[in-house]
């Protein structure tokens, strides 16, 4: 039942986004109103600190949001994903790399990585996504690491190898069927993680700030005061709550699998 | 016997290469963001310096030696234990995280330590009691980890901090009331500071905790010895306490270890929002800054703290279950 | 026994009313005055302070110079009494009060006059050092409070860049000082000014008492207390909250109805001399054709970019680079006039050749701008794309590029690799009329945009050495016009510097144009 509720939030939120241009009531980057208007009829948002459309902004918006996160999730989990397999089920050299590489990708510093990352790519997401799945994947790579060993233990991968199945044939048949429920767990929290960070790093003025996302609305709420007067009932409120809810429903999506992760 | 040794002598060899890759990385990627310290150096005056005097001041610094010589000096010193001079700040850079680290501590510390209680609390009381009980505790979860924290700080502050007499809006304690430290009035005057940042940085962490319980919760009740526990007669409490939760705890060792070495790093958008002074906002502050020196020593520290956590979860893991104590 | 009851009934009540009687309770005095800075400013001595605004200011509490900037604008005798320029401009003689003393007693002579002149040529400070090595031949001390400062050449300039800019350093602190770069300097900060630095906490607060012995009187506030809170939204809470009674980071302009409510909370409105502009690179095409960047000036409206922005707290950017409020300034209307914008791209061979609403150069290659803004300024980002919009209108591609600070000054500032970059200029720069050589003469050092103009060079060269000041005015006007034909930068606007205080813990605040109310003449007695 949650999953279900899960998700039509989230189809509604990649409805929004793929069909924001067409939705939006106006071209978010253009000037259509004076600045800091309140809600009306004509701005159902009110308009921002320049004039344009906040409900535009919003809509268009998402699109950044959306897209960064769900393409950091899938970077992120395909690296974790096989990372943490190889660390598990590799062969001892293999793994004890494995298991360095991701013992030093942990404490990698996000901050400057992000500045430099920015500083070599120019303008545009690439940085923010680069840096943002270098950053998470070694998480996924010891959940997955943690989950391949215990069904390593299991007596039927035992039995597998004893009649001479390769390794290939195991991973197929008996790891990835193991592995893929949480992994599907991780790459919605991945998702939730980068969308998370995209806002916080926009918010600190280090994401792409010609391109609107919600991240880039509450920099510029928070810039230009907006926390401190009325105005955040309807430009700091929406983002945050978008962001809020697309989240809430992507992880009402993963509930119920979480379980049967563990079982044999 | 050679045996162990040698899989000791991997282990530490794995161990020191790791670590070496770790700590020329936090060197490596400081120097690979455009720019320097003499932007801050020449505080207020970086709008009329002549160019030619600021090649001088950065020859000064040895801010133009080659990488490889910089890289030398930094192990040199770096195996001296000296952790160098932050140019922006003009202290030494152990000075300067000193004086951060107990407020990190503080902050980081007492929002861990009640996100874990009220987490594991919360995880465990809806998944012991039932279906609607359970789904209303994960929804709550759920949305305390959509919400960014940021946005849930300055909304506290907004509404809390800013009418006279409401709780204070920016530090760790009110800086001219020179209260003795550890006295009454000095403790109230920091429990007052440190309200809003600490809740507003338990519900950044406490959902995940929850989740994780109920998960990690949920993955043992069908487990056999739980019938047999409550067969015997015991109370539900005993069985949820001693039994379920005890056996549920590994992977929430593993993670509340993984979240407390990270705490080191502070948390950099909660204590912007405060001005709250920690190490999170010092890092933010030298990496704008280009101070290499202290971002260095901020990252020692947080690799050290890392590594101290897992160490000790590691040993944690062992006490809880018995079954890894033997092999490897 | 009820005769007594009655009395004492009335008495209490009047004692109770009386404050709601009494005048409000704005103070011309006060005990303590609570700050907010955004930064750590180090030590506060002439060598040791962190940014112009509110290091500088912060420093001027604890040191005198010889001249300062009055509430009119104008130069008037400060720890000089009074002074005089000789005939042939050589030769300024400075007559110092004799009641000026140093924060540990000692007399404030000549002799402090002429070492600290003395001081700066052989430490370098970044400010100093090149104005007063190039200005100042020798300081000869006539007797224990006359100093005549001799000059190498008649330089008006003097009295902004050197008389009234460089604290006077105390003799027998300073002698035996040994300065390292970067480091704390050894030395306490003991100066001739109206407070004295008591305690410093790092990266906390500073705390400054008054000088019950200053020369212009004991000063108005008892203590001040500088806390430093880094952002200006949390010093408008604080502010609001009454935490802080000043807050020097700027009200930004959308909160300032909300903010003063003209009893509790007041904001300051100064003129301002910060300038926020777009600086385009006069090394590279298109940017190097004169008629390209008028061409650009024309189609901005910088009045509408003004308003929308700041609305009625800002001046719009004057084409001749000196803000309107200046003494100097000569007035020059904004240009806005996309018609003749267009018509001047066209005659210059800016033609859209290949139909895709993009002009291109006169050979044809397309026109494709990356403007620099820097992330930490708000406002400025703001700018950057209200300038690419009127830039798009008359078919000119601008494309604002955000970076972080650093990495925006690197580019712009070291690696000179950008085409146009929008930054701004602090008051120190505005202040000074010298100032506009330095931006503008083909040597000029702060030349970032490598502008070459040899009769603005001329005109820059005369007003240098000129010391009549009717013909200063004049040869100013001329500069103003010229840069203006020339549109070196496009001129945004200037911010008013806007502050906000609570009147009822002090309420004595002065206006100075150019620096707001945070000056040290808002603490003395007047």
């Amino acid at each position: 039942m949650t999953t279900r509720v899960g998700l039509v939030i989230v189809v509604c939120f990649a409805l929004m986004a793929l069909l924001a241009p067409s939705i939006a009531p106006y071209d978010p980057y253009e000037r259509v109103g004076k600045p800091f208007q309140r809600p009306s009829a004509l701005h159902w948002l009110g308009t921002n600190d320049v004039g344009h459309d906040i409900l535009s902004e919003l809509l268009v918006g998402a699109r950044v949001t959306l897209f960064v996160s769900v393409i950091v999730g899938l970077l992120t989990t395909a690296i974790g994903a096989v990372m943490g397999l190889l660390a598990a089920y590799g062969s001892p050299v293999l793994s004890a790399l494995v298991q360095a590489a991701i013992n030093t990708a942990i404490v990698i510093p996000r901050l400057p990585l992000v500045i430099v990352a920015a500083a070599y790519t120019g303008r545009g997401l690439t940085a923010l996504i680069l840096v943002l799945a270098a950053v998470s994947w070694p998480g996924i790579a010891r959940v997955v690491h943690a989950q391949t060993l215990t069904i390593c233990r299991h007596e039927y991968i035992t039995a597998a190898r004893s009649i001479g199945a390769g390794p290939f044939w195991i991973a197929r048949m008996h790891l990835w069927p193991g592995v893929r429920t949480l992994v599907w767990t991780q790459f919605l929290l991945a998702v939730n993680s980068a969308a998370l960070s995209e806002a916080g790093l926009s918010f600190l003025g280090l994401g792409d700030a010609t391109r609107k996302s919600w991240g880039t609305m509450l920099h510029y709420a928070h810039a230009r005061s907006a926390f401190l007067t009325n105005a955040w009932c309807w430009w700091v409120l929406p983002p945050g709550l978008c962001l809020a809810l697309f989240l809430l429903g992507l992880m009402l999506l993963g509930r119920p699998s979480d379980s049967r992760s563990n079982n044999h | 016997m050679s045996h162990t040794i040698r899989l000791v002598g991997v282990r530490a060899v794995t161990f020191l290469a790791t670590l070496w890759v770790i700590l020329s990385i936090n060197f490596l990627i400081p120097r690979l963001m455009p720019g320097d310290p003499t932007l801050f150096l020449l505080g207020g005056d970086i709008e009329t310096a002549d160019p030619a005097v600021v090649e001088t001041l950065r020859a000064r610094y040895g801010l133009n030696h080659s990488l490889s010589t910089q890289y030398l000096l930094y192990w040199q010193n770096l195996l001296r234990g000296d952790l160098g001079y932050s140019l922006q700040r003009r202290q030494p850079v152990a000075d300067v995280i000193a004086g951060k680290l107990p407020w990190t501590l503080l902050l980081g510390g007492t929002s861990l330590f009640l996100a874990t209680v009220l987490g594991i609390g919360l995880g465990a009381w809806c998944t012991w009691r039932g279906r609607i009980f359970e789904t209303a505790g994960l929804g709550l979860a759920i949305g305390l980890n959509a919400m960014p924290a940021f946005w849930v700080g300055i909304l506290l502050l907004a509404n809390f901090a800013s009418r006279p007499g409401s709780l204070p809006s920016y530090g760790a304690y009110t800086p001219w009331k020179d209260f003795a430290p550890f006295s009454t009035d000095w403790l109230w005057d920091v429990g007052q500071h440190l309200i809003l940042p600490a809740v507003t940085l338990t519900l950044a962490l406490v959902g995940d905790i929850t989740l994780l319980t109920n998960a990690a919760l949920r993955d043992v009740i069908p487990e056999p010895y739980l019938i047999t526990a409550r067969g015997k007669g015991l109370r539900e409490r005993t069985v949820l306490f001693r039994h379920a939760l005890r056996n549920a705890m590994l992977p929430l060792v593993a993670r509340i270890g993984l979240m407390a070495g990270l705490m080191f790093g502070g948390s950099t958008l909660v204590e912007s929002v405060f001005s709250y002074p920690g190490l999170g906002l010092m890092l933010y502050d030298a990496v704008i800054a280009r101070d290499f020196a202290l971002l260095q020593g901020g990252l020692l520290v947080i690799v050290l703290a890392v590594l101290a956590a897992n160490t000790a979860a590691d040993l944690l893991y062992r006490l809880l279950d018995p079954r890894l104590r033997t092999g490897t | 026994m009820k005769k007594r009851f009655w009395v004492l009934t009335v008495l209490l009540a009047f004692a109770l009313l009386l404050p709601l009687v009494a005048p409000a309770s704005a103070q011309d005095r006060a005990a303590r005055v609570r700050i907010g800075i955004t930064s750590d400013q180090w030590g506060l001595t002439p060598y040791d302070y962190n940014t112009g605004y509110p290091g500088y200011i912060m420093m001027s509490l604890l040191y005198d110079n010889l001249l300062w900037f009055g509430p009119d604008g104008s130069l008037i005798p400060w720890l000089a009494s009074d002074y005089a320029v000789s005939e042939d401009g050589l030769a300024w003689t400075f007559t110092l009060r004799p009641d000026a003393v140093w924060h540990d007693g000692e007399p404030v002579t000549a002799e402090d006059v002429a070492f600290t002149m003395d001081f700066i040529k052989n430490n370098q400070h970044l400010r100093w050092t090149d104005p007063v090595t190039n200005l100042v031949a020798s300081v000869e001390v006539a007797d224990e409070h006359t100093a005549v400062i001799h000059l190498t050449a008649p330089s008006p300039g003097f009295a902004y860049l050197i008389a009234a800019d460089v604290p006077i350093l105390p003799q027998h602190i300073w002698q035996n000082a040994t300065l390292t770069w970067g480091e704390p300097v050894d030395v306490p900060p003991i100066g001739s000014g109206p407070y004295k630095l008591v305690e410093h906490q790092t990266d906390v607060m500073y705390r400054m008492e008054a000088n019950p012995d200053y020369w212009a009187g004991p000063p108005l506030v008892d203590e001040l207390v500088f806390v430093i809170i880094a952002d200006t939204n949390a010093q408008m809470t604080a502010l609001r909250s009454g935490e802080i009674d000043l807050a020097t980071s700027y009200v930004p302009p959308e909160l300032v109805n909300q903010i003063d409510d003209g009893a509790n909370i007041v904001v300051a409105r100064t003129p301002g001399y910060v300038l926020d502009y777009v600086g385009m690179h006069a090394d590279r095409p298109p940017l190097n054709d004169t008629a390209f960047r008028l061409a650009l000036s024309y189609a901005v409206d910088v009045q509408e970019i003004t308003v929308t922005l700041y609305g009625d707290y800002a001046v719009p950017g004057s084409p001749g680079y000196v803000p309107p409020s200046a003494p100097w300034a000569v007035s020059i209307d904004p240009q806005y006039d996309p018609e003749y914008a267009a018509k001047l791209l066209d005659e210059a061979g800016y033609l859209d050749t290949d139909g895709d609403g993009w002009r291109e150069t006169p050979d044809g290659e397309p026109i494709d701008l990356e403007m620099h803004t820097p992330t930490n300024n708000p406002l400025r980002m703001r700018a950057g794309e209200l300038v690419a919009e009127y830039a798009a209108k008359v078919g000119i591609r601008i494309q604002p590029a955000p970076g972080e600070f650093n990495t925006w000054m690197t580019t712009v500032r070291e690696r000179g690799d950008y085409e146009m970059y929008l930054g701004g200029w602090s008051a120190p720069v505005q202040q000074n009329p010298d100032r506009m050589a330095q931006l503008f003469h083909t040597e000029g050092a702060l030349n970032f945009i490598e502008f070459s103009q040899p009769e603005l060079d001329e005109l820059l060269d005369a007003f240098a050495i000129e010391v009549d000041s009717a013909r200063r005015l004049e040869l100013a006007a001329a500069i103003q016009e010229l840069i203006a034909a020339n549109a070196p930068y496009l001129c945004l606007y200037y911010p008013d510097a806007l502050q906000g205080y609570r009147p009822a813990a002090y309420n004595g605040w002065i206006t100075i144009p150019g620096t707001g109310i945070f000056d040290k003449q808002s603490f003395l007695p007047r």
